[in-house]
C-alpha cells in the first residue's frame, strides 16, 4: 500500500486559490491584435485533429465497469490491464470534456469552471502522450496515473462555487443534471486509476484484487471512520459521540474500501454532529450489520441509527440536492443539508452540501441503495444496501 | 447515454431579427440549455491498444495544444478569468432597448440638415452601437461553450466586445468637432477592425458544420442573424457618415421631396439586370474562354424602376446570374455542341406587386444535383465535405494569411487582404457602400476561389429586405431562382419597425 494514492484527497475541501490574471482598464482605441504563429491552415490542422478526436471520443459506448469487470481486468498480467485502464480513462475524459464544451459559452467563461474543465484538458494530454509502444511500459504509466489524479484532487470547491456563480442565470435543473453525470464519470474514472495503481502494486495483493477489497470487517472500518470523524469534533466541539455495533460484529464483505470509506464518513459525520447539537453527545450512534448471500454474491445491509432530532421537514425533500445556491451562515449550520466539519473550512464554499448526493453515488455505483428515513422531533435512520462481485472470480 | 433534451429553443438564435423587449431576449438567453446532439453511440473496443493515428500520426506531438481549447485565448486582451464577471456591464446594455430604425425615418430626417440633428444622430450612432452589440454579445453566450469558443468565433466574439467595450465609454457628442472624432472612430469600426470579422464568422460556421457542433438549422439561423445585424449596424453607421459629409460640404442643401437617404437610388430593373448581366458574362469568359456565354431574356414589368440600394442589388443579381450562366456554359459544354450551337437563354421574369417585387430565373443548367437537400445551397450549414473544401479555399486566399500572422498589420498589408476577400463571393459585406469603385471590382471578381457561400449570402440579403430566395431544381433539366425583395418607401409600405430588417 506503500504508493497508494491517499484517496481523501478527491473529498478535501480546502478551496484552490485562482490566479486571476489583472489586466490594465481597456482604453478607448481597440487593443485587439491579430496573433498567430502557425499559418490558418497548420493552425487548422491540429486544431481539428484534437476536436474531432473528442467529438469521436464522447460519442462511443463503453462495456459497463462493474466489481466483476474489475476483478477479471486485475487478473491480466498482459498489457490488457494497461490497455484497458488507458481506454476507460482517455473515454471519461474525453466525455467529460465534451460535456463542458456542451455548456453554455458564458458558463464555461466562469473561471472556477473553467479550471476544472482545462483540468480534464490536461489530464487528456497525459493520456494522449502514452504512445502504443509504452504500453507495456508500467512504470510509466504508474507516473502518468499519479499525475493524472493529481490533476484531478481538489475539484470539488472550484466547481461547486462556479456553479454557485452560475446559477444565477443557468438553470438549476441542468445544473443538477450535468453535476450527476460529472460525478458518475469521474468516480468511474476514480476507480479504473486506483485500480490499475492498486492491481500493479503487488506486495500487498492478498487481501485485495485490484481496487476491490476481498474481505472488508466491516465493523472495524466503521469503528476507524468513528474514531476519525470524532478526532474532528472534538477539535470543535470537545465532545466525541460513541458509536455502537448492535449486531453483525464478525461480519466481512468484499467491496471497494474507499468507497465505504466515504460512504460510512458521510453519514457518521451527520449523525455525530447532529448528537452534538442536540445536547445527546452521551448517547450512542447505534450500528447494525447484516448479510444476505445468493449463490456467489452477498449483499450487505448497514442501518445506522441517531437520536440527532431528525431533518427538518422544510429542507428533508432537498437533502440530495447539490446546495449550489447561496446560503446564509445561519442556513449552513441546519442539519444535514450542510456536510462540512471542522477542519472543512465552513466558510470556504468548498465542497459544501456536496457531500449526501456524493454519498448518494457512490452507494449507487454498483447497483446499491441508499435510504434516509427521518423521524423528526426523535432521530434519523439510513439504510444501506450494497451488492459484492461474484465471489467465485477471486479463486485463480 | 445522454437524453436529448426537447426544448423550445428553435427560436433561441434568432431573437432579435424580429423587434422583442430585452427581458424575453434576455430570459431566452438565460434559459438555454446546450441540447446533446444524438450521435450514434458506437461501441468501443476497450482491449485495442490505443490508436490515435487517425487523427495524428504522432498525437503526443500536438497534445500540447489541447491547452489552445481553454476559454482564455493566449494573447486575448478580453477574454480573461476577469471577463465573467465584467458581464455585468454588458448586462447592463443588452438590457436597454434598441431602436429599429426604417428608412422612412431615415429619409425624413436627412431632408434639411442642421448642426443639431447632426449631434443627434451621432449620439444616437453612439447609444444604439453597444446596444445592439451587447444583445448579440448576450446571444453568443447562451450558445455551446465549442460553437462560441472555436477558434474563429472566439475571435467574432472577441471583436464585438471590442467595439462594445470602446463605444459604450464614449462620451456624448456636443459639438461638430467631437463628431468629426466620433466620424473617425466609425470609419476605424467599418473598415480596420472588422476586417477579418467576416471571414472568421464564415469560417468558424464552417468548422462548426465540419465538427457537427450544432445543429445545421441552428447553425443558419446563427450565421444569417449575425450577419443581418451587420449589415443593419453598417447601414446605421454609414447613414451618419454621409450625412455628416453632406453637411461638412453644403450645410444648407436642401433635398428633394422623394429622396430616401444618399444611398438608395432609384434603380431600373431591366437596366440593372443587364449591367448584372454583363458582369457575370466577363467573369463567365474568364473561366471558360472562348465559350459562348447564355443570353438573358427579360420578361414581364420592363418598366419597373424602385427605390433600392444599388450595390445590394448587383450583388444579389450578380450571383444569381453567374450561377445560371455557369450551370449552364458547364452543361453546354457537356452536351459536346456544334460551332453554330448556342447554349440555352436564361429567362429571367419581373413582377411588380404592391410591396414586393419578384425575379424568377429559369436556366436549362441541368439542375441542382450534388447538393441534396437543395435548401443547403442558400444555407450556410453544409455537409462535412463540402464546408472542408470551402474552407481549404479559405486557406488559399492569397494575401490573407500575410495579415493575420503580423502583430501590426501594416495599411498594405490590410488592402491586401481585403483584395483577397473581394475576389470572393462574400466579400461585399465588407464594402462601403458609398464606395462605388470597388464594388465594382467585386463584381467583376475572377472566380476562382470558389467558397460555395454566394447564395447563402443572397440569402441574407434577401432577408434583409424582406424578401426571401429560394431555388428549385429540375434534375437533368434547369433551375428555377426565385429572388423576392421588400418595396422601400413604397406609398402603402407598412413601414413595420424590425430590428435587423429594413
Amino acid at each position: 500500500m506503500s504508493r497508494l494514492i491517499p484517496f481523501r484527497r478527491f473529498l478535501t475541501t480546502t478551496t484552490t486559490a485562482l490566479q486571476l490574471t489583472h489586466h490594465t482598464k481597456p482604453a478607448v482605441e481597440s487593443k485587439l491584435k491579430h496573433h498567430l504563429s502557425l499559418s490558418f491552415e497548420k493552425e487548422y490542422k491540429i486544431r481539428s485533429s484534437l476536436e474531432t478526436l473528442i467529438s469521436d471520443y464522447s460519442a462511443k459506448k463503453v462495456p459497463p465497469i462493474t466489481l466483476d469487470s474489475l476483478i477479471e481486468l486485475s487478473k491480466h498480467r498482459d498489457d490488457q490491464l494497461s490497455k484497458q485502464t488507458l481506454n476507460y480513462l482517455t473515454y471519461f475524459n474525453v466525455k467529460r470534456l465534451k460535456a463542458f464544451r456542451s455548456l453554455p459559452y458564458l458558463v464555461v467563461l466562469n473561471p472556477h469552471i473553467s479550471s476544472t474543465y482545462q483540468s480534464y484538458l490536461k489530464s487528456l494530454e497525459l493520456l494522449l502522450n502514452i504512445s502504443g509502444e509504452q504500453i507495456k511500459n508500467d512504470e510509466l504509466i504508474y507516473d502518468t496515473l499519479t499525475q493524472f489524479y493529481d490533476i484531478h484532487s481538489d475539484a470539488i470547491p472550484s466547481l461547486s462555487k462556479g456553479f454557485q456563480e452560475v446559477s444565477i442565470f443557468y438553470p438549476k435543473s441542468s445544473i443538477v443534471e450535468f453535476l450527476n453525470r460529472h460525478f458518475h464519470d469521474k468516480i468511474n474514472m476514480d476507480i479504473i486509476a486506483n485500480n490499475y495503481i492498486q492491481a500493479v502494486d503487488t506486495c500487498s495483493q492478498k487481501d485485495h484484487i485490484g481496487i476491490v477489497g476481498k474481505a472488508l470487517h466491516i465493523s472495524e472500518l466503521i469503528k476507524v471512520y468513528a474514531g476519525f470523524v470524532n478526532d474532528m469534533t472534538f477539535i470543535k466541539y470537545y465532545k466525541q459521540v460513541p458509536v455502537k455495533i448492535t449486531a453483525g460484529e464478525d461480519i466481512t464483505f468484499p467491496y471497494i474500501g474507499q468507497h465505504l470509506e466515504y460512504v460510512i464518513t458521510e453519514i457518521l459525520k451527520n449523525s455525530i454532529r447532529s448528537h452534538i447539537e442536540n445536547d445527546r453527545a452521551d448517547t450512542a450512534i447505534q450500528v447494525t450489520i447484516s448479510q444476505s448471500k445468493e449463490g456467489s454474491k452477498s449483499t450487505l445491509g448497514i442501518r445506522f441509527r441517531d437520536e440527532g432530532n431528525g431533518i427538518p421537514p422544510e429542507i428533508e425533500r432537498n437533502i440530495f440536492d447539490y446546495s449550489f445556491t447561496s446560503v446564509t451562515k445561519q442556513d449552513k449550520n441546519k442539519g444535514m443539508a450542510d456536510n462540512s466539519m471542522p477542519g472543512e473550512d465552513i466558510d470556504t464554499v468548498a465542497g459544501m452540501g456536496y457531500g449526501l448526493p456524493l454519498t448518494k453515488a457512490y452507494v449507487e455505483q454498483f447497483g446499491g441503495s441508499l435510504d434516509i428515513q427521518s423521524v423528526y422531533g426523535f432521530g434519523t435512520d439510513v439504510y444501506i444496501e450494497l451488492v459484492g462481485p461474484d465471489e467465485t472470480k477471486f479463486d485463480d | 447515454m445522454l437524453r436529448t433534451r426537447t426544448l423550445s429553443t428553435r427560436n433561441i438564435l434568432r431573437p432579435t431579427t424580429r423587434l422583442q423587449s430585452c427581458r424575453e431576449i434576455r430570459t431566452l438567453a438565460s434559459t438555454y440549455v446546450p441540447e446533446l446532439l444524438p450521435h450514434e453511440q458506437e461501441p468501443f473496443d476497450v482491449t485495442t491498444t490505443p490508436d490515435y493515428t487517425k487523427y495524428h500520426p504522432k498525437i503526443s506531438s500536438i497534445s500540447k495544444h489541447l491547452s489552445d481549447l481553454s476559454p482564455y485565448p493566449q494573447h486575448s486582451p478580453y477574454i480573461n478569468p476577469q471577463h465573467y464577471y465584467q458581464n455585468i456591464v454588458l448586462d447592463d446594455w443588452s438590457a436597454r432597448k434598441p431602436h429599429p430604425v426604417s428608412l422612412r425615418q431615415l429619409a425624413a430626417f436627412g431632408k434639411a440638415l442642421n448642426e443639431d440633428k447632426i449631434i443627434t444622430s451621432a449620439n444616437f450612432v453612439r447609444l444604439e452601437l453597444p446596444i445592439r452589440l451587447a444583445i448579440k454579445l448576450k446571444e453568443l453566450q447562451s450558445l455551446p461553450f465549442d460553437v462560441v469558443n472555436n477558434f474563429h468565433l472566439a475571435k467574432v466574439y472577441e471583436s464585438y466586445y471590442d467595439i462594445f467595450d470602446r463605444f459604450r465609454k464614449l462620451s456624448p457628442i456636443k459639438s461638430i468637432e467631437d463628431n468629426t472624432r466620433f466620424c473617425h472612430d466609425l470609419e476605424d469600426v467599418l473598415t480596420d477592425i472588422n476586417l477579418l470579422n467576416l471571414p472568421n464568422l464564415l469560417m468558424g460556421a464552417l468548422e462548426c458544420c465540419i465538427l457537427d457542433s450544432l445543429p445545421s438549422k441552428k447553425l443558419d439561423e446563427l450565421v444569417s442573424s449575425l450577419l443581418r445585424a451587420r449589415i443593419s449596424r453598417r447601414l446605421i453607421l454609414e447613414e451618419h457618415l454621409s450625412l455628416t459629409h453632406n453637411f461638412m460640404k453644403d450645410p444648407n442643401q436642401s433635398r428633394s421631396h422623394n429622396f430616401i437617404g444618399d444611398i438608395f437610388f432609384k434603380c431600373s430593373a431591366v437596366e440593372h439586370l443587364n449591367i448584372s448581366s454583363d458582369n457575370a458574362t466577363k467573369f463567365i469568359n474568364k473561366i471558360y474562354p472562348g465559350v459562348k456565354v447564355p443570353k438573358l431574356i427579360i420578361k414581364g414589368d420592363k418598366d419597373l424602376k424602385f427605390q433600392f440600394l444599388t450595390s445590394h442589388l448587383h450583388y444579389l443579381f450578380g450571383e444569381i446570374l453567374r450561377n445560371c450562366y455557369e450551370a449552364t456554359v458547364k452543361t453546354f459544354l457537356a452536351s459536346g455542341p456544334g460551332p453554330n450551337d448556342e447554349p440555352f437563354p436564361v429567362e429571367v421574369q419581373v413582377i411588380n406587386n404592391q410591396d414586393h417585387i419578384s425575379f424568377r430565373f429559369s436556366d436549362r443548367g441541368g439542375g441542382v444535383t450534388d447538393i441534396k437537400p437543395i435548401s443547403k445551397v442558400w444555407s450556410f450549414s453544409k455537409d462535412a465535405e463540402l464546408a472542408k473544401l470551402s474552407l481549404s479555399n479559405f486557406h488559399q486566399l492569397p494575401n490573407f494569411q500575410t495579415l493575420t500572422n503580423s502583430i501590426k498589420s501594416t495599411k498594405t498589408m490590410k488592402t491586401l487582404a481585403r483584395k483577397s476577400l473581394m475576389q470572393t463571393s462574400v466579400g461585399v459585406l465588407d464594402e462601403n457602400f458609398v464606395k462605388e469603385a470597388t464594388l465594382i471590382d467585386l463584381i467583376q471578381r475572377p472566380g476562382e476561389y470558389k467558397l460555395g457561400l454566394g447564395l447563402a449570402m443572397c440569402k441574407v440579403y434577401a432577408d434583409y429586405w424582406n424578401g426571401d430566395l429560394v431555388l428549385h431544381s429540375l434534375s437533368g433539366y434547369g433551375t428555377d431562382t426565385y429572388l423576392k425583395l421588400g418595396k422601400l418607401g413604397a406609398a402603402n409600405h407598412d413601414d413595420k419597425l424590425q430590428l435587423d430588417r429594413v
